[in-house]
């Protein structure tokens, strides 16, 4: 299953035709096979069987009455991390996803986006975006900055703008505000930084045929790769995102259910549905999921459209992601306080499964601080948490560790990464615990929303690494105590001081791994930098005056990393023409920085881009976020590790008996000359029997083409056309197609593929 | 603040290592190598083997160095209590018995040697 694009995107046909009766379950659709079906709700229930009866062993035989109190401790945490796995297993019972129907012709749809200190560059593109979606609508930008500069956008724009006086209520509270003075049938809302695609409205609309439906939620993504609950693994093509599993599994699942909640961006709502309550919940601040959790128990229906329809910024440093962090876990956990998924009236018994699940999820970290500190306290005290430590035990636990993965990596279908995942359950393990304190013991002042801090951040907060940093001194000198120990016979337990200092080293490695995001240098970027190639060329860089091609190596709405034949005097000015996709943007850049590559011709230059027009910087923005983003997202929609290597190895058995050309990933700048009509474009891959080249226009296949590749010696090569097929994007002007091509039958295919080899820029 | 974190580390490692040696300082006393412990003076000797066997937990390995440099010592107020202590906590040893009987039967308590080597004999299976 492709990580970040839709499974039923190309199946979006609706029986039912506008005015007809229509019940939004009807399009829900299965993801999966019958047999891979079953092989989920077996691997589950034998994981949820297998701890279990570890449990049951544990209890019975294992609680260690010489060290009860630290016995108990770590028992519990164990009984928590059952009940969790219960209802990880629940939410991911089954995953469905959704047919998309056509919307209503009249429905009337507000857009509201919400801001208080963002910076305005960031929310212009977010307005330029919501108003570009195609669905009749008003956008709307609720302002709790009261900012003169927001207010000229708005005009500038032509979008409505809307403040008030105060802050009451937050986000919730200035959403209610504009709720009060607006009429739209519908309202689809978006964070700041949270810009939609074109198609959003037309996507998420149809499901307002179903007059039950009071909520349409699509994933959140984040196109700032370089933050830190980021992994990007360019060489293998796979990202891992910290809030994938939730919104790639646990949000589908949940949709199963009925129990898809709003994630406060991203959705849209119906207004007679909120209309009782006037607008989003207030009492906790998280107003999303209690906003949800109270139409649920009202009886109203919600979806979940896993598709790329919004784009975010994620938080851009470590201490943003943790305040981020507890703002969620103690609104969520709070918000049993006004309403009690366990008991409320009106909520199906799945929904309530559901709702527990996901305020217990916050609860995780007071679980996870025992795991972290109960092997240095071994290795201190000599003492342990279970009585008969013993290889019996570690067997016993072997297996369970062993069921736990499995059926874990079963559940997950393919997108699991329990490392990662445990990197990020450590990295947040403390403020979860500190909302969890917050819960049962309050806090002096009243909980308030604080805004998460987007895009630059010019200093580091240092603050958030010292527990991890304290954590790790209590594990180091564990171990030194424990060596100490061992050494002097104070104790002679090799086998269990063993186990535990192999566990205390497992952890401190994972603490090191989190240290080090916390500890990153501050970004100081003025946008977001996105890994693309584009080709660019440039007037007067060589001697004869003609234009010169290379290339990017990543793109901002600032400047670029420019990939040239030759170094460019650091300073210098020259005129850019980048080609995105069938547009071509043009305008100063100056050298900021050079330096060559150790292997090939290709120099790298920082360019920063000069007197940006607004308009200017619009199209880029727009480039960046309809035909860059797609792209990057689709390239990233890697498997696994385990899958990648399950298909690595069928693959080798497969190619004994079929031969496939090997094909690998190279961007060159080319030309492309079909008849009297040249274009610049850029060969994507290279096999040995053909190469692709992304092209801003389609061709049919069965077109015989020139293709020139602009490397240190331009050289030429015949081509016809295999296949065309068009890459992500959302808006037709920055539409491209990747085009397969094949050499020509007198041509050596095997030396135009070691030529382009040599070429390779990136 | 890395390099901060580091020397803060190191100087809390160098303290543990004191109060490792305080908490600790007649097991570390006692794991000098038995050249150096038989060539001690008796009364440091005597002190931190007494502070030792007065330790509620103790290791094989601690009592066997115990026992054997008291033996190479001749210092039987330390020998005795140290042998009777692994013979209690390591009752199935027939080695352990046998040894205590002999030291017993070489200080003349013969009725208690007699019965440590019946207790190393049932440890042996009956077998001598």
């Amino acid at each position: 299953m492709p990580t970040y694009a839709s499974p039923l995107a190309a199946v979006e046909t609706s029986a039912a035709t506008h005015d007809q009766p229509f019940d939004a379950d009807s399009t829900l659709r299965y993801l999966e096979s019958p047999a891979r079906r079953r092989l989920n709700k077996v691997a589950a229930v034998l994981g949820v069987l297998v701890y279990a009866v570890y449990l049951v062993y544990r209890t019975l035989f294992t609680i260690n009455p010489e060290a009860l109190l630290f016995s108990l401790v770590v028992y519990a945490a164990e009984v928590h991390g059952f009940f969790a796995l219960c209802f990880y297993f629940f939410q991911t019972w089954e995953l469905r996803g959704r047919v998309v129907p056509a919307p209503a012709n009249d429905l009337t749809v507000d857009v509201f986006v919400t801001t208080y200190n963002e910076d305005v560059a960031i929310l212009r593109q977010t307005l330029r975006s919501a108003m570009a979606m195609t669905y009749p609508h008003t956008t709307y930008v609720l302002d709790d900055g009261r900012r003169d500069e927001v207010k000229a956008l708005a005009d500038e724009l032509g979008c409505r703008y809307i403040s008030r006086a105060n802050n009451e209520h937050a986000k919730a509270g200035n959403w209610n505000n504009a709720f009060r003075q607006t009429t739209g049938q519908v309202i689809a809302t978006f964070d700041a930084d949270h810009a939609p695609r074109a198609d959003f409205l037309v996507r998420t609309l149809g499901f307002f045929r179903d007059p039950k439906v009071a909520l349409v939620q699509v994933p959140q993504r984040y196109h700032n790769l370089d933050s830190p609950q980021h992994r990007v693994d360019w060489k293998n093509r796979r990202m891992y995102g910290e809030q994938d599993v939730f919104f790639n599994l646990i949000s589908p699942g949940k949709d199963n259910w009925n129990a898809a909640f709003f994630c406060g961006t991203g959705a849209v709502l119906r207004r007679e549905a909120l209309e009782p309550r006037g607008g989003l919940e207030t009492g906790s601040i998280t107003e999303d999921m209690h906003t949800a959790l109270a139409l649920h128990a009202d009886g109203w229906k919600s979806v979940y459209l896993d598709e790329l329809l919004v784009t975010g910024l994620a938080p851009m440093d470590f201490a943003s992601l943790q305040v981020q962090r507890l703002r969620w876990a103690e609104g969520n956990l709070k918000i049993i306080r006004a309403i009690n998924p366990l008991t409320e009236p009106g909520l199906t018994l799945p929904q309530r499964i559901c709702y527990a699940g996901s305020m217990y999820h916050w609860t995780t970290g007071v679980a996870k601080l025992v795991f972290y500190f109960a092997p240095p306290w071994i290795l201190f005290t000599g003492q342990y948490p279970i009585a008969n430590f013993r290889p019996t035990f570690v067997f016993i636990y072997g297996a369970l560790l062993l069921s736990l993965s499995v059926s874990y990596k079963v559940l997950s279908r393919g997108q699991g990464r329990l490392l990662m995942d445990e990197l990020f359950n450590m990295a947040t393990a403390f403020t979860l615990a500190r909302a969890v304190k917050r819960l049962l013991v309050g806090r002096r002042r009243p909980s308030i929303f604080v805004v998460t801090r987007k895009g630059t951040s010019t200093t580091r907060d240092l603050t958030v690494a010292l527990p991890f940093l304290g954590l790790v001194a209590f594990s180091l000198l564990g171990i030194e105590w424990c060596v100490l120990m061992l050494r002097f016979d104070v104790a002679d337990d090799f086998f269990g001081l063993g186990l535990a200092m192999f566990w205390t080293v497992w952890n401190l490695w994972m603490m090191l791994a989190v240290i080090e995001i916390a500890l990153r240098p501050p970004q100081r970027r003025e946008a977001c930098r996105f890994v693309t190639a584009c080709p660019v060329t440039m007037q007067g860089t060589s001697p004869g005056g003609a234009p010169d091609t290379g290339m990017t190596a990543n793109l901002s709405p600032t400047g670029c990393e420019l990939l040239w034949l030759g170094p460019l005097p650091v300073g210098s000015r020259w005129s850019l023409s980048v080609a995105l996709g069938a547009q071509t943007f043009e305008c100063k850049g100056e050298i900021t920085t050079t330096y060559h590559r150790r292997r090939g011709p290709w120099f790298v230059h920082g360019v920063r881009f000069l007197d940006l027009t607004n308009e200017q910087t619009d199209v880029l923005n727009d480039a960046l976020l309809n035909m860059v983003v797609p792209r990057l997202f689709g390239d990233l929609s890697q498997p696994s590790q385990t899958v990648h290597l399950w298909r690595r190895i069928v693959k080798r058995v497969t190619d004994r008996y079929i031969a496939r050309p090997r094909r690998s990933f190279i961007n060159v700048p080319v030309q492309v000359t079909t008849g009297p009509a040249t274009v610049l474009a850029l060969l994507h891959d290279v096999s040995t029997n053909g190469f692709g080249v992304v092209m801003p226009r389609a061709v049919p296949p069965g077109t015989r083409m020139k293709v020139t590749v602009l490397g240190a010696q331009p050289w030429s090569v015949n081509v016809t056309v295999a296949r065309s097929q068009p890459l992500p994007a959302s808006l037709p002007a920055f539409q491209t197609w990747l085009v397969g091509l094949q050499v020509e039958a007198h041509v050596d295919a095997s030396e135009v593929h070691r030529r382009m080899s040599e070429e390779v820029a990136a | 603040m890395l390099p901060r974190f580091i020397l803060l580390v190191a100087i809390l490692a160098v303290l543990e290592l004191a109060a490792f040696d305080w908490r600790y300082r007649d097991l570390v006393y006692l794991s000098r190598p038995a050249s150096v412990l038989d060539h001690a003076s008796t009364g440091d000797f005597r002190t931190f083997a007494d502070l030792a066997l007065a330790r509620p937990a103790l290791t094989r390995a601690k009592l066997e160095v115990i026992a054997q440099t008291a033996a190479a010592r001749h210092d039987d107020m330390v020998l005795f209590p140290a042998l009777r202590r692994l013979a209690n906590e390591y009752p199935a040893d027939a080695g352990i018995n046998l040894r205590l009987a002999e030291a017993l039967r070489a200080v003349g308590h013969i009725e208690e040697a007699d019965g440590y080597y019946r207790r190393a004999l049932a440890a042996s299976g009956g077998k001598p």
